[in-house]
């Protein structure tokens, strides 16, 4: 071995940390351990999801034919605006936190987070907020009815009074000062715990992509807080700030909420990026095209994803359109940037088509078709015709479905062995892919031309034979496919449970440092690491610089001839 | 730690020029507001960053070059941070916070014992020590 590969290794630490209490349900509710907090956070998070997913499924089976079958105009407001609130803040954001607390340390080389308790506290303050907000449906009045936007005047208490509204506030800020305090602590550590060697253009993608959006995080989440907690006033105390009766102004709620909501969808976007970002080039057997154009491009993303806020406000006639489709038709570019960068990538590859890749590939393709009608969306005369229709409804469920669902499966396909030492079953999880594929297209494609025929979004019921039956028809028959593809993934997780394949340390060949340690990490991380000369450090010890292999060997059979070096 | 720095410096080089022409392009005081204050926090942020910096060398985690073994940003020994131990005051910090939150949306029957309640566990947070 050459000296440049030597392994050093760490001493182990003064008052080890064999303190942290076992497996048991006391051991989980008092945990400190980033890895127990992250993979806590998936699984919450994907149990929201699947909550999200039933109320989904619920309003489908209402607008599968005209006229009201299951559930009132009221329950209806209730369901679209839960789902709403449930899948942006408490299943797509605390996911990509579950996936960053559990995979930064390890990709800086640290042995934990900067504040330990602190991201403890975060974990806990989401869960009470998604409680709190899901108990509005125990109320007399039933959950927020506003829609997850919770506009003014709709959202005072003269129109949706009820203490449903007011715990939809109260829950959504406890989820808020969630976010914020994981953001303090990813930025503490990726600037104060890197390894030796560890420079940040030498950082994992992902680790990028999660710096990039705590400071989006930082910038945006304190003014939704102070928009709710105004809402939450107006509301309560009689404080007018949106009321115009009072002299106050309803336009300001949107600019407030916006100013968040749209770096929001950039803050679930950009850690699936990241997610992509790492899976294409294991799976492509070259290093990912361009890395610091993709820093560059996410940089560019966030920065303009501040500045597009009120392109959601065109048809107030109240915002200057120029600068706002100006900005947002700017942002396609570094997105751009991002998805030739992908395709770059896998150009010439060696390419392995196992899960994790297949998901990777179908959220490229998903996020593209989301992606072309954002440029549309950003030109004031089209938006005008579509604003508030189903046209708008498939543009935002593309864009999403292919970040938050797509990339989100093929992360935990790919880290799932680094979580739990197995994999997860191949053969379901490509059948689940090709479910979930069609079924979304089924769901969303049609609603396109659904809203360029004028189908209003936020409506239980459309009149008869005016070209919106079939369609509906066809988007709800699709939703039993997304169902098995979820049902499918469960399935998954116990079948591999019950009769675990060990996995190996390293079954995917990756680049970067969380495959140099065991699977799962001991509680310290790491008993030793490689050096860090490049930002693939274990790429680099698992091949000498003259091309000779010095270490690993992937776990089957069929792929031990991967010998030559990529 | 500069890049660092540097990336925080841009965001904050980003807001304040966008903010000036958006106070230039449109009447809506929200959106200047926001602008020019979100980069003024940049800015704060990177300027306590570099005089908390200020005199000390690059450490390992800057070093193209270093070894493993050289430490990391908070020191030149390479001893493993202790991990600290589990904690039941996230937990009840959290709790609190949901009384509160309930009671907010209900009556103050509700949220002042929650706050009491928060209170206590906020103090138990802060008063644990590592073994």
């Amino acid at each position: 071995m050459s000296p440049a590969l030597a392994v050093t290794d760490r001493p182990a630490a003064a008052g080890d940390p064999g303190d942290q209490p076992g497996a048991g349900i006391v051991g989980w509710l008092t945990t400190t351990d980033h890895k127990r907090i992250g993979i806590l956070y998936v699984g919450t998070s994907f149990a929201f999801f699947v909550v999200g997913g039933l109320l989904a499924a619920l309003m489908r089976a209402e607008l599968a034919e005209p006229g009201l079958q299951f559930v009132g105009s009221q329950r209806y407001n209730q369901l679209f605006t839960i789902h709403g609130t449930v899948m942006m803040f408490l299943f797509a954001v605390p996911m990509a936190t579950g996936l960053a607390n559990f995979l930064v340390p390890l990709h800086v080389g640290a042995p934990d987070m900067a504040f330990p308790r602190l991201n403890a506290l975060s974990y806990w303050l989401y869960v009470t907020g998604g409680l709190v907000v899901l108990s509005g449906f125990l109320t007399s009045r039933g959950a927020a009815d506003f829609g997850w936007t919770g506009y003014t005047p709709l959202s005072d208490n003269t129109y949706s009074p009820g203490a449903g509204g007011d715990l939809w506030i109260t829950g959504i800020a406890l989820t808020g000062v969630a976010s914020t305090l994981t953001a303090v602590n990813l930025l503490s550590t990726v600037i104060g715990l890197r390894a030796p060697g560890m420079t940040m253009f030498r950082l994992p993608l992902f680790t990028w992509t999660m710096v990039v959006v705590s400071f989006m995080i930082l910038i945006a989440f304190p003014v939704i807080t102070a928009a709710l907690f105004m809402l939450l006033a107006d509301r309560r105390l009689e404080a007018h700030f949106f009321t115009p009766a009072g002299g106050g102004d309803p336009i300001l709620y949107q600019h407030l909420f916006w100013f968040f909501g749209h770096p929001e969808v950039y803050i679930v976007a950009l850690p699936f990026f990241g997610v992509v970002t790492e899976i294409i080039p294991v799976f492509s057997r070259q290093p990912i095209f361009a890395y610091k154009a993709i820093v560059i491009a996410t940089v560019l993303i966030a920065a303009y994803s501040l500045t597009v806020w009120a392109h959601h406000m065109f048809t107030t006639g109240a915002i200057a359109d120029g600068f706002f489709s100006g900005t947002t038709l700017l942002i396609a570019v570094p997105t751009g940037i991002k998805i030739f960068s992908w395709v770059f990538t896998m150009w010439g590859g060696r390419l392995r088509f196992d899960t994790p890749m297949l998901y990777a590939v179908g959220f490229i393709v998903v996020f593209l078709i989301g992606g072309l009608t954002g440029p549309m969306l950003a030109v004031r005369a089209f938006d005008s015709h579509v604003h508030d229709t189903y046209f708008v409804v498939a543009h935002m469920h593309y864009v999403l479905l292919g970040t938050a669902v797509f990339a989100m499966f093929a992360g935990l396909f790919f880290w799932w062995p680094k979580f739990f030492g197995h994999r997860l079953g191949e053969g379901l999880g490509k059948v689940q892919f090709w479910l979930l594929f069609v079924g979304s297209n089924i769901v969303f494609l049609p609603q396109h031309v659904l809203g360029l025929r004028g189908m209003p979004r936020r409506f239980a019921d459309y009149p008869e034979g005016i070209g919106y039956d079939t369609l509906n028809l066809w988007s709800s028959l699709g939703t039993v496919l997304i169902a098995l593809a979820v049902l499918l993934f469960l399935v998954n997780i116990a079948v591999s449970a019950r009769r675990p394949v060990p996995a190996g340390d390293d079954p995917w060949e990756g680049n970067t440092l969380e495959w140099a340690t065991s699977s799962p990490p001991p509680l310290h991380n790491f008993h030793s690491l490689p050096p860090i000369r490049s930002a693939r450090p274990v790429f680099d010890q698992r091949w000498g610089p003259d091309g000779e292999r010095l270490r690993g060997g992937v776990v089957e059979g069929d792929r031990a001839g991967d010998g030559d070096r990529p | 730690m500069r890049a660092s720095i540097l990336s925080i410096a841009f965001v904050g080089a980003w807001l304040v020029p966008t903010g000036v022409l958006y106070w230039i392009l449109s009447d809506e005081y929200a959106g200047i507001v926001l602008l020019l204050l979100g980069g003024v926090a940049m800015f704060g942020l990177a300027a306590y960053l570099v005089g908390a910096t200020r005199g000390t060398p690059p450490g390992p985690d800057d070093d193209e070059s270093a070894d493993p073994g050289a430490g990391t940003a908070d020191g030149p020994v390479p001893v493993l941070r202790a991990v600290p131990p589990a904690s039941v005051w996230p937990a009840l910090i959290a709790a609190g916070a949901a009384i509160v939150a309930y009671g907010l949306a209900f009556t103050p029957w509700i949220w002042l014992p929650g706050l009491a309640f928060l209170a206590l566990a906020l103090a138990g947070y802060a008063r644990e020590t590592s073994p």
